[in-house]
């Protein structure tokens, strides 16, 4: 799975190419960890290219908002696709994140 | 015999004797926009109708109706960059006919132009004296369009944003209303409501100037778009189960071989869901078919409104109803199908709720005892078959666009498998009164696929 890592200030933003599934799920908890740590917590995940979600995805996910909120700070997605949003409200996960239509109000967000 | 000619019109007005009509004609003048119109309607109603009878398919009939009333646009007034939308989201939104699936919906800006024409569903066309100063000013704003530093009235960004920036301004625009065209103008009143919007950038100066024509022209377009609506509706009704407003066995298949088909293609998991209504069929026997009516009409309406909107529902036998989801594995299918279980009791406990006050103002009907007792033996069974055997090691394989697949790529359950899994699962369900029964993937998938080693534990 391609995963890039930008820097907007001082915000990390990280954006998965690719369904999240079993296999990415560990790469993708590793570069959001990676990316959490030096930007004190202020980290958003663009899911615009990320097409759906697997059970292990979610959880990926869920675990990225349990982290977030231990150091008080909320999950951020920005640019989720109809089909992500629609499994994490079905799901009753979406309470759990910030969800943002595009990457720049996601950053904005941090001002 | 010399044929009869009247003073002005030569073309049609012959005597009976030698053919012609007996109905007396009216002589044509010169500024007589009524008999140009009319002229027109006969032309467009052809086209029209040649275009319908050529279109093919079962598909939705909007993308190709976009491209004829595009040409038909430039063909008989020279409209240019024409843009016809659906008014989506209850009046909130458009959506560009030409891509019914694709093109996400663009939000209205409450004081645009556009959104003035579709919820007073007056149209509007450039230079028009009688518009009022409201009208000019949203036009005005419109016409001028962002400023090279971007700034610009909501308006103007809001109309330009919808037509898309090289487009430029609206000269003509006029919203389709629901009914107008029907004949029922007068007793619908205030309660039409705009259910498209069409939109012209380009159009000649003369032609611009010729209100008749114009008025007349967006009548048959409206006329032309509601008969394409209703005969939407109708595809709809055919393909939908009355009882339950989901589709029929018949569409549901059709459609779930589609939809397995390309998560195939795509290397993406794919879940069908027997949803079982054990006790149903007892309401009959036992004579109460306004319940079981009732039952299968909220279940119906859970499951279309809380499953998302590629979720595939329809409606298999009198008392079964499958559910084909994509891009569920079969922890999260499993998930779902729990909400489900809930979804739909309580769907039932509404429906028996529905039916009891029915049957109470019913005073020729038992008392409503009975009733909740029958209700009582109803139970929700489901089983869940998972196409989810593309796993790590296959996926780059799997994905290869070039050749057709090697026997080690397919994957092995078919539409037929997952069915034959999911419903005998339900009915596995049903023996051990257990809510969710997960498919025996051993059958189907093999020794050594991951879920297939979850299902069976």
């Amino acid at each position: 799975m391609k995963i890039d890592r930008l820097k907007m200030g001082s915000v990390g933003v990280i954006a998965p190419h690719g369904a999240i599934t079993q296999a990415e799920s560990d790469e993708l908890a590793a570069a959001i960890e990676t990316s959490r740590q030096p930007a004190a917590g202020r980290v958003v995940l663009d899911m615009s290219d990320v097409p759906f979600a697997d059970s292990r995805g979610l959880e990926t996910l869920l675990d990225f908002a349990d982290r977030q909120r231990s150091a008080g700070q909320t999950a951020k997605l920005a640019g989720l696709s109809e089909t992500c949003r629609e499994i994490m409200d079905l799901t009753e996960l979406l309470g759990d994140f910030e969800v943002f239509d595009s990457v720049d109000s996601a950053v904005r967000s941090f001002l | 015999m010399k044929p009869f000619r009247t003073d002005s019109n030569d073309r049609t007005d012959v005597s009976p004797e030698a053919g012609g009509n007996r109905l007396p004609r009216h002589p044509r003048r010169a500024d007589d926009s009524g008999t140009e119109r009319r002229f027109d309607v006969n032309r467009l109603s052809t086209s029209f109708l040649q275009w319908w009878n050529r279109r093919g398919g079962d598909g939705s009939p909007w993308p190709a109706f976009d491209q004829f009333l595009r040409e038909l646009l430039l063909d008989v007034l020279g409209a240019k960059r024409a843009r016809l939308f659906h008014v989506v989201e209850g009046g909130q939104a458009l959506r560009l006919l030409a891509d019914e699936a694709g093109t996400p919906n663009t939000l209205l800006a409450p004081t645009s132009l556009m959104n003035h024409v579709m919820s007073v569903g007056r149209r509007y066309i450039r230079g028009d004296t009688s518009h009022g100063p409201l009208v000019d000013e949203l036009a005005t704003e419109s016409e001028k369009g962002p400023n090279p530093g971007g700034q610009a009235a909501p308006a103007a960004l809001a109309d330009r944003h919808t037509l898309a920036q090289a487009e430029g301004p609206a000269v003509w625009m006029f919203p389709i209303r629901d009914h107008e065209a029907g004949g029922l103008k007068n007793i619908e009143g205030p309660s039409h409501r705009s259910i498209g919007l069409v939109v012209v950038g380009d159009l000649d100066e003369a032609m611009l100037a010729d209100h008749a024509k114009l008025e007349g022209f967006a009548d048959v377009i409206t006329e032309f778009w509601l008969h394409v609506r209703d005969y939407e509706c109708l595809q709809i009704v055919r393909r939908t189960d009355r009882g339950s407003g989901v589709l029929n066995r018949l569409d549901f298949i059709r459609m779930a071989e589609i939809t397995v088909a390309d998560a195939r293609r795509e290397g993406e998991p794919v879940a069908l869901l027997a949803v079982t209504l054990e006790g149903l069929r007892r309401f009959d026997d036992d004579g109460w078919w306004l319940l079981r009516d009732r039952v299968i009409e909220q279940t119906g309406r859970v499951l279309r409104r809380k499953l998302r909107t590629n979720d595939l529902v329809g409606r298999f036998s009198d008392d079964r109803f499958v559910i084909l989801m994509r891009w569920l594995d079969l922890s999260l299918g499993k998930l779902i199908a729990a909400r489900i279980v809930t979804w739909v009791t309580e769907g039932i406990a509404e429906a028996v709720r529905i039916a009891g006050q029915e049957n109470r103002s019913n005073p020729n009907t038992e008392n409503a005892a009975p009733l909740s007792k029958a209700a009582g033996n109803l139970k929700v069974r489901c089983g869940l078959a998972c196409d989810y055997r593309i796993d790590t090691a296959q996926v780059d394989e799997y994905l290869s666009p070039n050749g057709p697949l090697t026997d080690k790529q397919k994957p092995l359950l078919s539409l037929r498998e997952l069915l034959r899994g999911a419903l005998s699962a339900s009915a596995e369900a049903r023996r051990k009164g257990l809510d969710l029964c997960l498919a025996d993937m051993r059958i189907a998938c093999g020794a050594g696929i991951s879920d297939a080693v979850e299902a069976m534990s």
